[in-house]
């Protein structure tokens, strides 16, 4: 579904990644680990679309499109999500309004007609429960006044109702406390396994922690060291990695 | 000759309709002559006139207006345009400052409402204009107001009787046409007469809308009615039209009114107006001021507090674009204790535009516990916009609190990525956060009627200001259940 070759990228001159390469099939979940300034923001910014972030070489495909040709909302119609390590807040848009637009662009973008309104505010109120958010939330301000785990069931929220073949998790389980973190990995699951009925679905974790992976399961884990992609393994390296840190990469 | 002097001549050469009224109310050319003298004594705003500063008025002084010819009677169908129109209430509508009878529903007033064309009032009203009329605007540091005076000929009267509550808005519209030969540019001065005894309450919109065309529907295909700014003009077409309006507004004890103005003149157009307001004890005045048409627009509101318990609250849009110039001066003043004014402004700027906010709140030695708040928020789109805002407040008073704040900004890059990456495109996103910005105020709009005339010619500015090809708002949820940013004046 997902194939990085050789992804360079900086900010402002600063080169951050330095030829990343990573694989993702349809039905993967995969964890990105490593320290902090290691590039893992920048790598899930940059397959956003965030213009800041300056491509300096390499290719991302998605399927057979070439992903780093796209702007940012082409990228999120043709099916690419990130969840916000810091979501924005946006004074005077509602959230119900916020989904409602970026649902119908999406759909607009695939020929779709517009969901109708009522049917719509039913499917967000089924998912709403899904994430265990307060139902106040959606005629508030996006994001406006929210707590540090509403924000997160705000994005996962989102990403039940827009559907994305690829969903980026910035870490998403920064600032839970254990009972959101387990809500929250819920709502992960629940997207991951409806990729069982039909729906081409992969993941993509950027964490710190080990402790989200004992709720999300990974079927990889990669190391992301100054901007490589140095080890990948199985979900065993997420233990050995809390066990040990970093440092045995260190170069 | 100059600008000021061309104003003064034009008067001793007024027409023959204004001898005669003069001729039957002897009061009435007292008060004209008094104002144009008063006019005279001033001229034209100075650049060094510290009022107006930001806003010169030199390309304007070179137009020798005239006033527009009295159109032929019309009715509805023979519009070019599909006037707008609240969903209920009553409307006077008006072209190039002349009353026109058939587009106007005036039927089934309620009993304690007198609605009627100024120049109407002026003979059948008479007694009350004459105790009344002219005794709230401020002349003096105000030469359009002065000039308004002198020559004011019509517009409309409204008094609403005590304990009388109007529940249907009047909807006041303005048109302006374009000249179809190369005649002068023209002018029109419009007022507004607007009395509410003890306890009364109403709401008013005030409409200025600039046409293409002349209005009649042979001459000109069916359009939208708001130009486009930029938008290419028949060369054939003057549509610098000038209009001076001045809406003087008197409450009487515990009265509350709900004052609208939507000024959508076309692109080359100044309009330079006046809202003054007297608020006795217990009044309550809210007023919702949007500006999105002219080159040249100048609102100068004026509140005086002089009743304990009054209470104001000044709401404003302007959102301009290309080379127009938009001015706002406010002044509030609490002459009592007790009395509260609110204020909120925001602007949005693109292009080479302009826009100058002047708040001024004046607290007298005597207001004690007075409440004043003022914010003004600007949003530029662009490199070349500008905005001049200023706070200005003058406290004799130790017992207040008084607050003010002004902001400009630009559009959120953070948040533009953020909607941009849930697939809302960069337009949509820009239109979507534009219209945050401002939407707090619209949507503090009691009336839905209202509300909706307001809101269609808001979007379509955005939308022009965006360069996107129209804003589709999702609809709204129960607004009771929406909870704004930081509060909405008074509603």
């Amino acid at each position: 579904m997902l194939r990085i070759n050789n992804l360079h990228a900086g900010i402002d001159g600063n080169a951050i990644l330095k030829g990343v390469n990573l694989n993702v099939n349809a039905g993967e979940v995969h964890a990105i680990m490593g320290p902090n300034g290691s590039g893992k923001s920048t790598m899930a910014n940059v397959l956003a679309g965030q213009m800041d972030y300056e491509v300096t070489d390499g290719e991302v495909l998605l399927g057979e499109k070439n992903l780093l040709s796209l702007s940012a909302h082409e990228r999120a119609c043709e099916g690419v999500f990130l969840a916000f390590q810091y979501p924005v807040e946006i004074p005077g848009v509602s959230t119900i309004q916020f989904l409602k637009t970026a649902l119908n662009s999406i759909r607009k973008y695939h020929h779709l007609d517009e969901l109708d309104a009522m049917d719509f505010l039913e499917q967000v109120k089924d998912k709403m429960q899904q994430v265990d958010m307060d139902e106040s939330l959606l005629y508030r301000a996006v994001n406006e006044g929210f707590s540090g785990g509403e924000k997160k069931r705000s994005e996962i929220l989102q990403m039940l109702v827009l559907e994305p073949s690829l969903a980026i998790l910035d870490e998403t389980d920064s600032g839970l406390d254990i009972d959101a973190l387990k809500t929250v990995a819920d709502g992960v699951n629940a997207f991951r396994a409806s990729s069982n009925q039909g729906q081409e679905r992969a993941i993509i974790l950027v964490t710190h922690y080990q402790r989200l992976l004992n709720y999300i399961k990974p079927d990889f884990v990669h190391v992301l060291m100054d901007g490589r992609i140095v080890e990948s393994a199985g979900p065993e390296l997420a233990l050995e990695l809390e066990a040990k840190g970093y440092s045995a990469w260190a170069a | 000759m100059n600008a000021s002097e061309r104003f003064c001549t034009a008067y001793t050469q007024s027409s023959a309709s204004l001898r005669d009224q003069h001729q039957q109310l002897p009061w009435l050319k007292t008060l004209r002559e008094n104002a144009l003298h008063e006019f005279a004594a001033q001229g034209l705003p100075k650049p060094y006139d510290e009022d107006w500063k930001y806003t010169r008025l030199k390309q304007f002084e070179q137009l020798e207006f005239c006033r527009a010819e009295r159109p032929a009677s019309l009715l509805p169908e023979q519009m070019s345009i599909s006037l707008p129109t609240c969903e209920v209430g009553y409307r006077l509508v008006f072209i190039n400052g002349w009353y026109m009878e058939h587009l106007s529903t005036l039927d089934h007033l309620p009993p304690g409402l007198v609605l009627c064309n100024f120049a109407r009032a002026l003979s059948e009203y008479s007694v009350d204009l004459e105790a009344t009329l002219g005794n709230v605007a401020d002349r003096e540091d105000q030469p359009f107001a002065a000039l308004n005076t002198a020559f004011m000929e019509d517009g409309v009267f409204l008094q609403v009787a005590a304990d009388t509550v109007v529940h249907d808005p009047i909807h006041c519209l303005f048109l302006s046409t374009a000249s179809i030969d190369d005649a002068r540019p023209r002018v029109s001065y419009s007022r507004l007469h607007i009395l509410l005894e003890d306890n009364a309450e109403l709401s008013v919109v005030e409409h200025y809308l600039g046409i293409k065309g002349s209005g009649i529907e042979s001459l000109g295909m069916k359009s939208s009615g708001l130009e486009e700014p930029d938008s290419e003009n028949n060369e054939l077409e003057n549509n610098h039209n000038f209009t001076n309006s001045l809406t003087e507004i008197l409450l009487q004890p515990g009265a509350s009114l709900n004052h609208y103005k939507l000024q959508c003149e076309s692109p080359d157009s100044s309009h330079i107006a006046g809202i003054h307001v007297e608020q006795q004890r217990g009044s309550q005045f809210t007023s919702h001021n949007l500006s999105l048409g002219a080159a040249l627009a100048r609102n100068d509101i004026r509140i005086k507090l002089t009743g304990e318990n009054a209470k104001c609250c000044l709401n404003g849009i302007y959102l301009v674009g290309g080379h127009q110039h938009v001015d706002n001066h406010t002044q509030v003043d609490h002459l009592v204790p007790s009395c509260c004014s609110e204020e909120l402004y925001k602007g949005v700027i693109q292009g080479h535009a302009r826009a100058v906010f002047n708040g001024k709140v004046v607290v007298e030695p005597d207001a004690q516990q007075s409440d004043a708040r003022q914010i003004n928020k600007n949003l530029l789109l662009s490199e070349k916009a500008e905005v001049d805002t200023k706070p200005e407040l003058q406290i004799y008073a130790d017992d207040v609190k008084c607050s003010h704040g002004a902001t400009v900004g630009q559009l959120d890059a953070q948040a533009l990525f953020y909607l941009q990456s849930r697939g809302i495109s960069k337009t949509d996103a820009e239109a979507l956060l534009v219209y945050a910005f401002v939407s707090e105020i619209i949507e503090g709009i009691d009336h839905p009627g209202v509300q909706q005339l307001i809101q269609a010619p808001v979007l379509e500015q955005l939308s022009h200001l965006i360069g996107a090809d129209s804003i589709r708002l999702q609809p709204q949820m129960p607004t009771s259940l929406t909870k704004s940013g930081e509060g909405v004046l008074c509603h």
